[in-house]
């Protein structure tokens, strides 16, 4: 409570701030003076292994072919995809049809993720402004994780057309099947509130929102040299995708700096980070799980940068820790 | 031994350096501390800016990302409180890069540490204050789990995961970019390797060391090169 | 730093009072260049960049090709483009994503210079009319700046597109088969002629005319006039932006001096380019002289 004023007499005030106080003052003592308790806590009340318990729901936008919203803690993302036409007469440089190429997605562009932070999501991100460069490396590791885990097979997106033998055509001449057409994803996140963590949840929302994605049934219509969609709902299919990779994220709290040896220091690992807590941790670390099944081996990526509080050990810990998520995500999205 | 390292070959900047390995050529030039803008000064440390200016084309969200983890590599290695409310630019020009076609992710973190070693040095040069010194190294794990250093463009294609790791001299791990298809014993064999090889890059060679362990991967390069340039820059006094 | 400081008064009356008794800082006549150096950095199959150093002025020119679909109006043509970004690597008043005056004069010269007065034959980059077609795309990295950029950009740009290759392409009725580089040998560009600019800087109303100004020079001269000209004495484009005002005689003056210069640079191209190429066909010398029969 404040000074007692009811007396008259005014008295020294105490130096007692309410928490909120403390916190915008020192937010880095504020955290420390949480974290060497006995048994550590965050300023959020989790423990330095916790994550925020994540919820999603899935196909709340009508007009896109898929979509997702994922709520981690107070970060809130929706994600929708919308698929369009990509002819390959319009590739200027297409694909052999006859090379089986799994790099395909990737050579010709045909998922384009694309995040948007200039929301009006936090007080760090106002609305209308042209991406960043906190948006524009979002983005590009989501372009790059979509790509290298293979999620979206090839034969998914591709509209095939098999040309018929013609008439006059001898016995060698077979039924061709060329690629007439491709589906190219559109994936846009869009951030609506921002507390920590966007990669992870982001993540999850593109991963949830494929999930839902159906496309219509499509083919070739030699005739009209055109593609032909079925706007029968019974018709369409749903993508199949392969594998559940899910990202967990670290950020390190160290109080060491040039004037103290880190072997003095004290630092905490700390699970899915929020805002208050990202802004005091310089070291990051991304760790990215897929299903171990033959021929996979379980780690998709790992990325630390910042620091060098995580060494061989803490990251043993780390992708423990990435491992339960893994599970725990499995739970509310399926697949994998 | 090491890659090919030419010292201050630029006028202009502050600082510059250039290295060669054999997938990438990246010329690196520092500015600083100089002037910084209002939005981006900070009160208590030096603001670190880093570019990073692909052969060909102008870059993307793709250099952008790039640029956001060298930012973060320098920011453990300078000594940034030293500097309050200025600017430290470094400028990373790729020359020449791989004529294979490669894996967008693979492509990727090949090129973090020729980047990361260009940085250093031209930081160097410029004489900079920093805290320690960063080496990074390149590794790939082939299909059949054959970890190699410093791989060839042929087995960066066929590859079945990539790790650029850098590591100071006291073996702290201050960058780790892992992409692919690999476990966490297949991670620790890489992060010894790239450990080892980082840290004898830069280690006091003494004569049992040379004799015993010739390998490549035990050169101290970075030493070698750091003892010429400080030995160059006082060689006048010999002449006078 | 968003901005260069001027020299001191002092540097700038030193130079000028050194300049009216025909003495530049560095000794050099009034229309000579610093040592120009030209190589051609990269492996033996890659082609397509150019290195030059006037004096401590560095450029590096890259040539890369992709195929593309040609614009609606130019069904023929296949598409050029040049880009010209100035980096804080040269000068830190050169700031990233905010385009300085220089790098738009220097764009535009060298739009100017090299696409408009049809160096590259771009009719020679389609490869099926309306459908496909060659971008040759030229970037221009400004590595150091000691004055004198736009004839550094100039000499690195043709240098780099006479010793580019493109995949080789064989059209078999619809069907276009684009060789990579592995595949087949890949071929030269078409160039009609090979413009170069030479930047006349002038000092005291034109009274003090030189050429190849150093950065310093640049930054106390009165203006300056570029000829844009190839060996056969064709004026591609005159150039001057603004500056004080210089008379008729002045500038015909410019355009003669020009001609040995660039004739001069038109030389040291042909020689880099004959040293290069016979370094990198070292293989194909011995395949040659091989006796072994293929069959």
């Amino acid at each position: 409570m404040g000074p007692d004023m009811a007396n008259g007499a005014p008295t020294a005030p105490g130096l007692s701030f309410p928490r909120e106080t403390f916190a915008k003052l020192t937010p880095g003592p504020f955290l420390h003076a949480h974290l060497k308790q006995q048994e550590p806590t965050r300023a959020n009340g989790r423990s330095p292994e916790d994550f925020r318990k994540p919820t999603v729901n899935i196909g709340s936008l009508t007009h896109s072919n898929g979509s997702a919203v994922v709520r981690v803690g107070d970060t809130a993302i929706v994600c929708g995809v919308r698929a369009e036409i990509l002819l390959a007469s319009d590739i200027p440089h297409p694909p052999r049809d006859d090379v089986e190429d799994d790099d395909m997605i990737e050579e010709l562009g045909l998922l384009v993720p694309n995040i948007e932070l200039s929301t009006g999501c936090s007080p760090a991100h106002l609305p209308g402004n042209a991406p960043g460069t906190l948006a524009q490396s979002l983005s590009y590791r989501i372009l790059s994780l979509l790509n290298a885990s293979n999620l979206v097979s090839p034969s998914d997106l591709s509209i095939r057309y098999t040309k018929p033998q013609t008439e006059d055509g001898g016995p060698s001449e077979e039924a061709r099947e060329v690629t007439k057409a491709y589906w190219t994803l559109y994936i846009d996140i869009l951030c609506i509130a921002l507390d920590g963590n966007t990669f992870d949840a982001a993540w999850a929302a593109v991963i949830a929102a494929l999930q839902s994605t159906v496309l219509p049934k499509a083919w070739w219509d030699a005739d009209r040299e055109a593609i032909l969609c079925s706007p029968l709902t019974a018709e369409a299919h749903r993508m199949q995708l392969s594998g559940l990779p899910i990202a967990s994220t670290f950020a390190v709290f160290s109080t060491a700096s040039p004037l103290k040896r880190l072997e003095e220091a004290d630092s905490w690992v700390l699970a899915d980070p929020d805002s208050f807590e990202e802004e005091l941790c310089k070291e990051n670390l991304t760790v990215v799980m897929g299903t171990k099944h033959a021929g996979n081996d379980g780690l998709l990526r790992l990325e630390k940068t910042g620091g060098s509080v995580i060494g061989k050990v803490a990251m043993q810990r780390c992708v423990r820790m990435a491992e339960d998520r893994w599970r725990e995500w499995k739970g509310v999205l399926g697949g994998g | 031994m090491g890659p090919d390292i030419s010292h201050h070959p630029l006028a202009g900047a502050d600082g510059s350096a250039t290295i060669s390995s054999n997938l990438y050529s990246v010329l690196a030039a520092v500015n600083g501390p100089i002037e910084v803008q209002r939005r981006d000064e900070l009160p208590e440390e030096a603001a670190i800016e880093v570019n990073i200016r692909p052969a060909s084309g102008v870059g993307g969200p793709r250099e952008r990302w790039l640029e956001s983890v060298v930012t973060a590599v320098l920011r453990s290695v300078l000594l940034v409180h030293m500097h309050p409310r200025t600017l430290i630019q470094v400028t990373l020009q790729l020359t020449t890069g791989p004529t294979l076609k490669l894996k967008n992710a693979t492509r990727d973190i090949s090129v973090l540490p020729s980047l990361v070693n260009a940085a250093f040095l031209a930081l160097v040069d410029g004489g900079l204050p920093l805290q320690s010194t960063v080496t990074a190294v390149l590794l790939a794990v082939s299909g059949e789990e054959v970890i190699s250093i410093d791989p060839a463009e042929k087995e960066l294609a066929g590859c079945k995961s990539v790790h650029a790791l850098a590591y100071t001299q006291h073996g702290d791990l201050l960058l780790n970019e892992s992409a692919g298809n690999f476990n966490l014993e297949v991670w620790e064999e890489v992060a010894d390797r790239a450990e080892k090889a980082c840290v004898a890059a830069v280690a006091l060679a003494s004569e049992d060391d040379e004799m015993a362990n010739g390998t490549a991967e035990a050169a101290p390069w970075l030493r070698r090169e750091l003892e010429e340039k400080a030995r160059d820059a006082v060689a006048w006094r010999d002449h006078t | 730093m968003p901005h260069q400081p001027a020299p001191s008064t002092n540097e700038q009356a030193f130079l000028l009072s050194a300049l009216r008794e025909n003495i530049r800082l560095d000794a050099r006549p009034l229309d000579a260049y610093r040592p120009i150096d030209l190589s051609f950095p990269g492996g033996p199959d890659e082609y397509g960049t150019a290195d030059v150093r006037i004096g401590k002025t560095r450029v590096l020119a890259k040539i890369s090709a992709e195929v593309v679909a040609p614009y609606a109006d130019r069904k023929f043509e296949g598409v050029f483009t040049i880009a010209c970004e100035l980096s804080p690597m040269a000068s830190a008043a050169w700031e990233v994503g905010r385009q300085d005056q220089a790098e738009i004069l220097l764009s535009r010269l060298l739009e100017k210079t090299i696409r408009r007065s049809g160096a590259l034959d771009t009719e020679s980059l389609c490869i099926v009319a309306g459908a496909k077609c060659f971008h040759i795309r030229a970037d221009i990295h400004v590595l150091d700046h000691d004055g004198n950029l736009v004839d550094a950009a100039c000499l690195a740009l043709i240098a780099a597109l006479l010793h580019f290759r493109r995949p080789d392409v064989e059209i078999h009725g619809e069907e276009v088969t684009v060789f990579p580089l592995r595949e087949r040998e890949p071929v030269k560009l078409s160039m009609q002629h090979q413009p170069f600019c030479i930047t006349t800087s002038y000092f005291d109303g034109g009274l003090i005319m030189l050429q190849d100004a150093t950065r310093l020079e640049e930054a106390c001269r009165e203006g300056e006039v570029v000829v844009s000209m190839n060996r056969f004495g064709e004026v591609c484009s005159m150039a001057k932006y603004g500056g004080a005002p210089v008379d008729g005689l002045g500038l015909l003056a410019c355009t003669k001096a020009a001609l040995e210069k660039v004739k001069m640079l038109d030389r040291l191209v042909r020689e880099r380019l004959a040293e290069d190429e016979k370094r990198r066909d070292k293989g194909g010398l011995m395949k040659e002289l091989r006796a072994e029969n293929e069959r």
